[in-house]
C-alpha cells in the first residue's frame, strides 16, 4: 500500500521536477522522460525494490495511456480539414517509414550477429508500445523486450529530432510531424505537440498508420528471418 | 474544482472508449490494439457529429498534455532487461537508434521535398492562369 501510494506520488513529482530542470537547462540529454527513469532504475536498484512492487502505484499511470491514445482523435478531428488534402501524402510517408524501420532494424541487427529472439523483438520498435509487444508475440520475439526496444526509439526520436530537423532543413508542420510519429511513435507524438497542434496532429495519423501497415507487414517480414 | 471534475468525467469517457476498444478488439481478432481502434472509432463519431469536441475537449487535452509522464512506468520496465544490454547486447540498441533516425530523416525529408514539390507547382500554375 505505502510502497504504491509512494510510486504512483512519487514519479509524478520527480517528472514535474525533471521538467523544471528541463526548462532551466534545455538540453535533449535532460528531457523529463529520460531523467526521470534514469533516477527511478536507480532508486529501485538501490533500494532492490522489484519492479512488479513499483508497478503497483505505477500501473495507475500506464493505465491512462489507452485512454490518451484514444484522445489522439481530438486533434486529428481538429486539424482534420488542413490534413486531409495531404492525406495521400501521409499514407505514403508513413508506409514508406514503416518498411525503412523494420528492413533497417532487421538488418542492421543480423549484422551485429544478435540472436534470433533479439531481432524479433527488435522488428516492430517503431510502433507504438501496445502494438509492438503483439506484434513480437506474433512473430515468436519476447514482447517486453519489444517494449524496450520501441522505448529507445521513442526517446531517441524525441531527444535528437530537433537536432535532425535543423539538419536537414525541414519546417513544414506535416513532414515535421511524420517524422515524429512515423519513427518514434507516441513519445514522438508528445515531443511533436510541443511544436504546436497541427505538428501533433500530423504526428498521431503518421503512427496510426504506421501501426497499421507494421501490424500488417511484420509477419511477411519476420518470414525473411527463416 | 468544477474544471478537474469535468475533466475526470472526460477522462473517464475517454476510457470507455478504449475499453470498448479493446473488446472490438478481443470479439474480432483484429492485429491492432483495442486504444488505436478506440481512437479511430472517436474519430469517426467526431466526424459524424455523434460526439460534440466539447464533451472530450479538457480531458483531452489534459491527457495529451501529460503524455510523456505515461510513458515513465513502463519505460522503467527496462530494468528487467538491463542484463541483455551487457556486452554485445548493447548493439541492439545501436540498432534500434541508428534505425530510428534513418526513420525519421527520411520521412520527413520526403514530405517536405514532395510538398516543396507541390507548392512549386501550384505556384507556377497560379503564374500561367
Amino acid at each position: 500500500m505505502i510502497t504504491s501510494v509512494l510510486s504512483f506520488a512519487g514519479t509524478i513529482l520527480l517528472f514535474n521536477g525533471m521538467k523544471r530542470v528541463h526548462k532551466l537547462l534545455p538540453t535533449p540529454l535532460l528531457l523529463p522522460i529520460v531523467t526521470s527513469t534514469a533516477i527511478l532504475i536507480m532508486v529501485l536498484l538501490l533500494t532492490g525494490t522489484a519492479y512488479e512492487a513499483y508497478m503497483e502505484g505505477g500501473e495507475f499511470i500506464s493505465m491512462l495511456l489507452g485512454p490518451a491514445v484514444v484522445a489522439l482523435a481530438f486533434p486529428l478531428h481538429d486539424q482534420w480539414d488542413r490534413l486531409k488534402k495531404h492525406i495521400l501524402l501521409l499514407a505514403g510517408a508513413s508506409l514508406a517509414g514503416t518498411l525503412i524501420g523494420l528492413f533497417s532494424g532487421m538488418y542492421m541487427a543480423i549484422l551485429f550477429g544478435m540472436d534470433s529472439e533479439i531481432i524479433r523483438s527488435l522488428i516492430p520498435k517503431s510502433v507504438t508500445a501496445p502494438i509492438a509487444m503483439d506484434i513480437a508475440s506474433m512473430i515468436h520475439g519476447i514482447p517486453a523486450l519489444a517494449a524496450v526496444y520501441v522505448m529507445v526509439a521513442g526517446i531517441s526520436g524525441s531527444m535528437f529530432g530537433p537536432f535532425l530537423m535543423r539538419k536537414l532543413l525541414i519546417q513544414n508542420p506535416i513532414a515535421v510531424g511524420i517524422g515524429y510519429g512515423a519513427a518514434s511513435h507516441g513519445v514522438g507524438t508528445a515531443r511533436a505537440l510541443e511544436y504546436g497542434e497541427q505538428e501533433g496532429a500530423v504526428s498521431s495519423a503518421a503512427m496510426t498508420f504506421s501501426a497499421i501497415f507494421a501490424s500488417l507487414l511484420c509477419p511477411h517480414i519476420a518470414a525473411l528471418l527463416l | 474544482m468544477m474544471m478537474y471534475a469535468r475533466i475526470a468525467i472526460q477522462v473517464a469517457l475517454l476510457f470507455g472508449i478504449s475499453i470498448a476498444g479493446m473488446f472490438i478488439q478481443r470479439l474480432t481478432h483484429l492485429q491492432v490494439p483495442g486504444s488505436m481502434i478506440g481512437m479511430i472509432m472517436l474519430f469517426c463519431l467526431l466526424r459524424a457529429g455523434w460526439m460534440k469536441p466539447e464533451w472530450i475537449r479538457e480531458g483531452s487535452s489534459f491527457l495529451l498534455r501529460n503524455l510523456t509522464l505515461l510513458f515513465v512506468p513502463g519505460t522503467v520496465g527496462l530494468i528487467q532487461y538491463l542484463h541483455l544490454f551487457e556486452g554485445k547486447g548493447i548493439l541492439s540498441a545501436a540498432a534500434a537508434l541508428i534505425s530510428t533516425f534513418l526513420v525519421m530523416s527520411l520521412s520527413a525529408w520526403m514530405t517536405e521535398k514532395s510538398l516543396e514539390r507541390k507548392a512549386a507547382k501550384s505556384g507556377r500554375e497560379g503564374l500561367e492562369s
